[in-house]
């Protein structure tokens, strides 16, 4: 395991875009494993920036994107769909049909996941997944408990992760109650993990994670097993390691 | 250094509370009282079960993938689907095919066993035929079925003899004493299997090395009174060993009991004959060359409906065993030791001792696996 601190968020952002840049010169069409929420935003500010200056070259790339909420169209504001395509892809030179979130309004649930897992192995597996980490420690959304064999599944959302959500909807009635996840073994089988996060409230959870025991009830802990994970911090997330 | 910790781990026949596992250089370091050490990175097994990683000693595909599809991607595929389901080392088995075919499967499996993998890792090859008898072939193509010899093997095995652990045959094949005699003495397990013969050729079969049954009671000759077949043969025969498919549908729950209850634990394996629609849906796959339906997760030989190896995974096995009523410990036996020392890997595998592999499932209180190492790594990694 690799852990970078840097002094800033804005660095933090930096480093992370350097190395998933690092990872699309060095393959062309680099299967990405994305993900959403507040951390990864400045990471996707600077590839943007990166493709507009001519350093990255999305035009090979395939993405899968962690998760999505069920029963949020794909155009509502709070929609994973619609963070990434506002943050990243309609910013960049990606080809429409190389990108892949999760389908939240499927007729059938079951068959999402299962034909989600199925496209990713046809893409020949996840090169770089990306990840944040929730305050209780989920990945994607994995919540405490999640058996570490779990594939692509329906969750349902704990408490604490709809209050954390509910700042992005208009009232905490309007967050969704379950979403389709990547599982703990479709993350931890990508070849790679670049694991980011910033700010003095994730300190706790960052070092419970990188140095406590591996443990069901802190998801992202298991990540310590991966062969080939790097981590990126500001000074913040770092302050408790 | 990784502390498994906390555990309820299967050793010696039984489970013990509280205890921690060190792990280190792909080895088991020592097992210890819990919390007596608290250097190194600790892995939570608290109200998880711990045993030693299953081994398959029969297994031809899975995940859409067949041994002999000849590949290295291929076995790739099937050891780490195999390894989320316990399984941490197996013996790629071949089916019968044409010269050509094997020659290729048994090139990739040697190309794999050279490098490392993320996955279960593969022991050698079972070959299954093509030295059988056509009567009883199963599953098997009737058209690459070939007498016993030394050069038939030879000439079969090649460059790659050295990585064959395995053969089964019919002992009622011409040649079938002659290349037996062969192999036992190159230290090749013999099993009988895929045989119409009676019980005294069995018996015969026996003494000339055949001290393991393929499949018990599939593809040989039932135990009647006056004429006890094989499964009699093997059932009368103290020293030897036999495999069962628990997939429910292979053999009855009662025969596998009676089986289990007659050899005792020590002497059963427990396998998966599994093919490639294994962890797929239902829908058409082959078997080797041999074109397969799978309904339900049975599989079916397209032109004679007979039974196509199985669905099944060992940690599935393991559950089917206890939903009929064995003891968790005796299954776990059955699917870790026994299939170490029949194919004499038991020094270093298959159970939860001080210098031997770090090859480790951890099942949650339901018996589905929740982590598996491998050599001492998530999955058999270690870049």
């Amino acid at each position: 395991m690799e852990i970078i601190v840097c002094k800033t968020y804005q660095e933090m952002s930096q480093a992370a875009a350097d190395i998933t840049a690092r990872q699309i010169d060095r393959k062309a069409n680099t299967v990405l494993g994305l993900a959403t929420g507040s951390t990864p935003v400045g990471l996707y500010q600077n590839l943007v920036k990166m493709n507009r200056d001519g350093i990255i070259d999305f035009s090979g790339v395939t993405t899968f994107n962690l998760d999505e909420y069920v029963g949020l169209p794909k155009e509502h504001p709070c929609s994973y769909h619609r963070f990434m395509f506002d943050n990243l892809f309609d910013h960049i030179n990606i080809k429409m049909e190389n990108i892949h979130l999760p389908d939240g309004q499927a007729p059938s649930l079951e068959n999402e996941c299962k034909a989600y897992e199925q496209m990713i192995a046809k893409a020949g597996g996840i090169d770089l997944q990306l990840l944040g980490v929730g305050h209780n420690g989920h990945i994607g959304f994995n919540e405490p408990g999640t058996p570490f064999e779990s594939v692509t599944h329906v969750v349902e959302l704990t408490q604490s992760t709809i209050q954390a959500n509910s700042r992005f909807f208009n009232s905490p009635d309007e967050v969704p109650r379950r979403a389709v996840s990547m599982g703990i073994k479709t993350i931890m089988h990508a070849r790679k993990i670049l694991f980011i996060a910033s700010g003095k409230e994730k300190a706790g959870i960052i070092s419970k994670a990188l140095k406590g025991p591996v443990t069901t009830e802190v998801p992202s802990s298991v990540l310590q097993l991966h062969p080939d994970i790097t981590v990126v911090l500001d000074e913040d997330a770092a302050s408790c390691l | 250094m990784k502390i498994i910790r906390g555990g309820i781990v299967y050793q010696g026949d039984e489970w013990k509370n509280d205890i921690d596992i060190l792990l280190e250089e792909g080895k088991i370091l020592d097992i210890v009282p819990k919390g007596k050490y608290n250097e190194g990175q600790a892995i939570d097994a608290d109200g998880y079960f711990v045993c030693p990683g299953f081994i398959d000693i029969h297994i031809h595909g899975c995940a859409g993938r067949d041994v002999m599809d000849g590949s290295v991607d291929a076995l790739e595929d099937i050891a780490r689907f195999i390894a989320g389901h316990g399984t941490t080392s197996f013996l790629a088995t071949t089916a019968a095919s044409s010269r050509e075919a094997t020659r290729a499967s048994l090139k990739a499996v040697a190309a794999i066993m050279k490098k490392q993998c993320r996955g279960a890792q593969i022991l050698g090859v079972h070959l299954e035929g093509p030295f059988i008898n056509p009567e009883a072939k199963g599953a098997l193509a009737g058209q690459h079925i070939l007498p016993a010899s030394i050069n038939g093997f030879t000439d079969l095995a090649g460059e790659y003899e050295g990585i064959i652990k395995r053969v089964t045959l019919a002992p009622d094949v011409e040649g079938a004493r002659e290349l037996t005699g062969y192999l036992v003495n190159k230290g090749v397990v013999v099993s009988m299997g895929h045989t119409a013969a009676g019980y005294d050729e069995c018996i015969e079969g026996i003494e000339w090395g055949m001290r393991h049954a393929t499949h018990f009671y599939n593809a040989m000759t039932p135990l009647k009174h006056r004429e006890p077949g094989a499964v009699g043969a093997f059932m009368a025969r103290e020293d030897t060993t036999i495999e069962l498919i628990a997939d429910l549908v292979h053999v009855h729950p009662a025969a596998l009991k009676i089986a289990v209850g007659v050899k005792g634990c020590s002497r059963v394996a427990l396998i998966t004959d599994s093919m490639a629609a294994t962890g797929m849906d239902d829908g058409e796959y082959f078997l080797g060359l041999q074109e397969v339906v799978v309904n339900q997760g049975v599989a079916r030989l397209k032109d004679s409906g007979n039974l196509a190896g199985s669905t099944l995974t060992l940690d599935k096995a393991l559950r089917n065993m206890v939903s009929i009523g064995f003891q968790v410990n005796d299954v776990v036996k059955m699917l870790t030791e026994v299939p170490a020392c029949i194919t004499g890997v038991d020094d270093h595998k298959g159970r939860i001792e001080k210098g031997y592999d770090a090859d480790l499932v951890i099942l949650d209180k339901n018996l589905y696996v929740n982590m598996v190492f491998i050599k001492g790594n998530w999955y058999g990694i270690n870049i």
